[in-house]
């Protein structure tokens, strides 16, 4: 009984240390994500880029203009679309040139026998985030 | 009265021309852009070597794989003496016929891909392959281990030394010096041949990792280098921590890939030569033209010259 009292006390202690050291983290990690999202370049272009891609995988091609659909479909993209199954890709750099940017991606894809491939594209985009080509 | 609306009919007349004007230039722009792309497309060289479509892999570079190898070695060499030329500027020429002064943009872009697609095949374990793979990222810069020292010799070194706001700032943020040395050293070994393709496959996920972290470095770079120039001194302090810590993370990879991998190096294969890069542990066999490279580079005196710097 004698014993539980100061270990009580170290414990409330402990306690409160620990619910100011963790604020104290909080606080700086919400710092960090405030300031990281604030100083995150081209996000608006790169959740574009990233729904183009998954648009281009399902063979709909809404954000590419009327040039690039035009070509991508003499090319066969379609059918090369057909063949493969897209399982992931990440947006890694978006480079400005005037009013144009140039948008760098992985995409990593399984083709028909299963076997995985990893590739990297460019897209180069308007203002507007309209892709008109690689 | 009557002033006023003339006033405003011309404010809008001339709005309208304006914008007119502006989406007439920006229509011919990407008109122009999609002529310049045709021609490129018109360029057999090009189609083959970056393929036509997006996000699937129909160019040769984009093939540019240790699995390619193994697949084919034949066109993965063929993809490498083209990446090679590429880095080389043989194809600048034509670049600048299509884009005009725009030029250098689109061939930083292609670049780009040649060198992210050499990187990722750089541990293939042929002999004459490897060599160009490396000779062509150590022109370009990327691999150039000797420049790299230099660069931390002349410019950051001094950099430590200084008593100014930035030089503490930095010498803060960074690591010790002989740090850097033994991140070169890793950096190093994480780039030479892996003689099996089930060895490599073990470790494949941790390189692809590797890669990929390495990639999204880039843009840390960027962001402090162009706070630098704004004189940004909040987002110098957050980007460089934030590169800092990026490239921690990437050199922990970096480290522990190196620790996994050296064991399945020690293969024999022709043309190798012992090395040992860390003394309690088993030396292991590299391309004799690797191994010239590596004494010749000696990391272990250059940390220790690092190390010495007060």
């Amino acid at each position: 009984m004698t014993d539980k009292k100061p270990r009580g006390c170290l414990s409330k202690l402990v306690r409160a240390t620990l619910a100011a050291a963790a604020l104290g983290a909080a606080g700086l990690y919400v710092t960090d994500k405030v300031l990281e999202s604030k100083f995150e370049r081209h996000p608006e272009e790169k959740k574009a880029v990233k729904s183009a891609l998954e648009q281009l995988a399902g063979e709909n091609y809404q954000s590419v203009s009327d040039d690039y659909k035009q070509f991508l479909q003499q090319e066969g993209f379609d059918k090369a679309m057909e063949s493969i199954t897209v399982t992931s890709y990440n947006v890694f750099r978006i480079e400005e040139k005037g009013d144009l940017k140039i948008s760098h991606y992985i995409v990593h894809y399984t083709d028909k026998k299963g076997k995985q491939h990893k590739n990297i594209g460019s897209f180069v985009m308007d203002e507007q985030c309209t892709i008109h080509g690689e | 009265m009557h002033n006023t609306r003339r006033v405003s009919n011309i404010v809008k007349i001339t709005g309208i021309g304006l914008l007119a004007a502006a989406s007439i230039a920006e229509a011919d722009k990407l008109r122009d852009l999609w002529r310049q792309r045709k021609q490129m497309m018109d360029k057999q060289w090009y189609v083959e070597m970056f393929g036509k479509l997006p996000i699937v892999a129909d160019g040769d570079i984009e093939k540019l794989s240790y699995d390619f190898y193994d697949e084919d070695k034949w066109a993965f060499k063929n993809a490498v003496i083209q990446a090679k030329r590429f880095l080389q500027h043989s194809f600048d020429r034509e670049y600048e016929q299509v884009y005009g002064s725009d030029a250098r943009a689109y061939m930083l872009k292609d670049r780009q891909k040649v060198v992210a697609g050499l990187l990722r095949a750089v541990n293939v374990p042929d002999y004459d392959a490897h060599r160009t793979i490396r000779d062509a990222l150590r022109q370009d810069g990327i691999l150039d281990f000797e420049f790299h020292k230099r660069q931390i010799d002349q410019h950051v070194v001094p950099r430590y030394k200084g008593n100014g706001d930035l030089e503490t700032a930095l010498r803060t943020i960074m690591p010790p010096l002989g740090d850097l040395a033994e991140k070169e050293k890793q950096l190093f070994l994480a780039t030479m041949p892996i003689y099996s393709p089930d060895d490599y496959r073990r470790i494949e996920d941790e390189i692809e990792a590797i890669f990929e972290q390495s990639m999204d470095s880039w843009e840390s770079v960027d962001n402090v280098r162009e706070a630098l120039d704004k004189k940004d001194w909040i987002k110098v302090a957050h980007q460089a921590k934030k590169l800092r810590g990026d490239m921690s993370d990437l050199f922990e990879q970096l480290n522990d890939l190196t620790d996994r991998s050296l064991p399945y190096r020690a293969g024999a294969m022709p043309r190798t030569v012992a090395i040992q890069p860390y003394p309690e542990k088993p030396k292991i066999f590299v391309f004799d033209y690797i191994a010239k490279e590596w004494n010749d580079l000696d990391f272990d005196r250059w940390k220790a010259k690092l190390d010495a710097v007060k």
